[in-house]
């Protein structure tokens, strides 16, 4: 199943492909061919035609026919996201649990959550906090930076707008709700996928996962 | 006593309480994201607790570092001396 959660021009390089998958262990092979699986649907190419390279402390890419790719890759608990595309981007994806000290956190992230009235709502404050924190790491992985920026530097955000230090980012920031039923046991995870405003991101994911695009962004489809 | 202290066993008990993790598995070195699974948030939780308990303001820009307990330690370390 593939759900459109931007919409724009769809030419190949405004593509961002992203899925989204259940993963037995992160540390195996699953994430990898996650990636793989991506960087397939973005360009058609096989495994033998791409050069993933994952430098330490810097986003992972990949080379094809002289051309980058970006990559990104996130997991929790027993979900995997990843995204590939031609320029930049960024996802993350949070398993929504109780956050500690959840005012503590949420003092540290205020610049990512909601501000207008209609911005859309989790239903409590640790979801909030969570929803927050993923727009937070989407955001950086995005920009490349990383951690090196921290979430109170981007304070006086206004959403849809992702700003740094007054400054707008050419970011749009899209996130989405997914539930699992696995042996009797639900669960619900934020995602947020970070790309160009133009961009035209795609989310592929299981069909038995419960998807809701909880966006309120301008580019909500 | 001294406020630059920083009990190791108490540090233990609260980063595992606050990461749900066993004390022992806790242990100096054990690498916060690849051995216990600790993802970037719980590292920020980790750190407001942290704050709260020792009364102190640690820098965000350092959130990176708190990789292990060892790293917790140096980290609340220095600035309970900086706080003096």
């Amino acid at each position: 199943m593939q759900t459109t959660m931007a919409s724009g021009a769809s030419a190949e390089a405004l593509a961002v492909v992203a899925m989204v998958r259940e993963v037995q262990d992160h540390r195996g092979p699953e994430i990898p061919l996650l990636l793989l699986n991506c960087l397939e649907r973005l360009t058609g190419a096989g495994e033998a035609d791409v050069v993933i390279r994952r430098p330490r402390g810097r986003r992972p890419t990949a080379q094809l026919d002289g051309r980058t790719i970006y990559l990104s890759v996130s997991h929790s608990a027993q979900m995997a996201a990843a995204t590939a595309s031609y320029r930049p981007a960024g996802i993350d994806i949070e398993r929504v649990r109780e956050v500690r000290n959840v005012d503590g956190v949420r003092a540290h992230i205020t610049g990512f959550l909601p501000r207008h009235a209609d911005a859309t709502r989790e239903p409590d404050a640790h979801a909030e906090v969570l929803r927050a924190w993923t727009r937070y790491e989407a955001t950086v992985k995005a920009l490349g930076v990383g951690r090196a920026l921290v979430p109170s530097e981007f304070a006086g955000n206004a959403e849809p707008d992702i700003t740094f230090r007054g400054l707008n980012l050419p970011l749009n920031l899209n996130t989405a709700t997914l539930h699992t039923h696995r042996r009797n046991q639900h669960d619900s995870y934020l995602l947020s996928v970070a790309a160009r405003p133009t961009s035209n991101v795609v989310i592929h994911h299981d069909s038995d996962l419960g998807y809701t695009p909880a966006n309120h962004e301008r580019h909500t489809s | 006593m001294n406020t630059t202290t920083v009990d190791r066993e108490d540090l233990r008990t609260l980063v595992a309480e606050t990461l749900d993790l066993d004390v022992a598995e806790v242990t100096d070195t054990a690498d916060f994201v690849n051995e216990l699974d600790v993802d970037s948030l719980m590292a920020l939780e980790v750190m407001v607790v942290l704050e709260r308990r020792y009364a102190v303001k640690l820098d965000e820009k350092r959130l990176a570092e708190i990789t292990s307990l060892e790293n917790a330690h140096r980290l609340l370390t220095e600035a309970l001396e900086k706080k003096g």
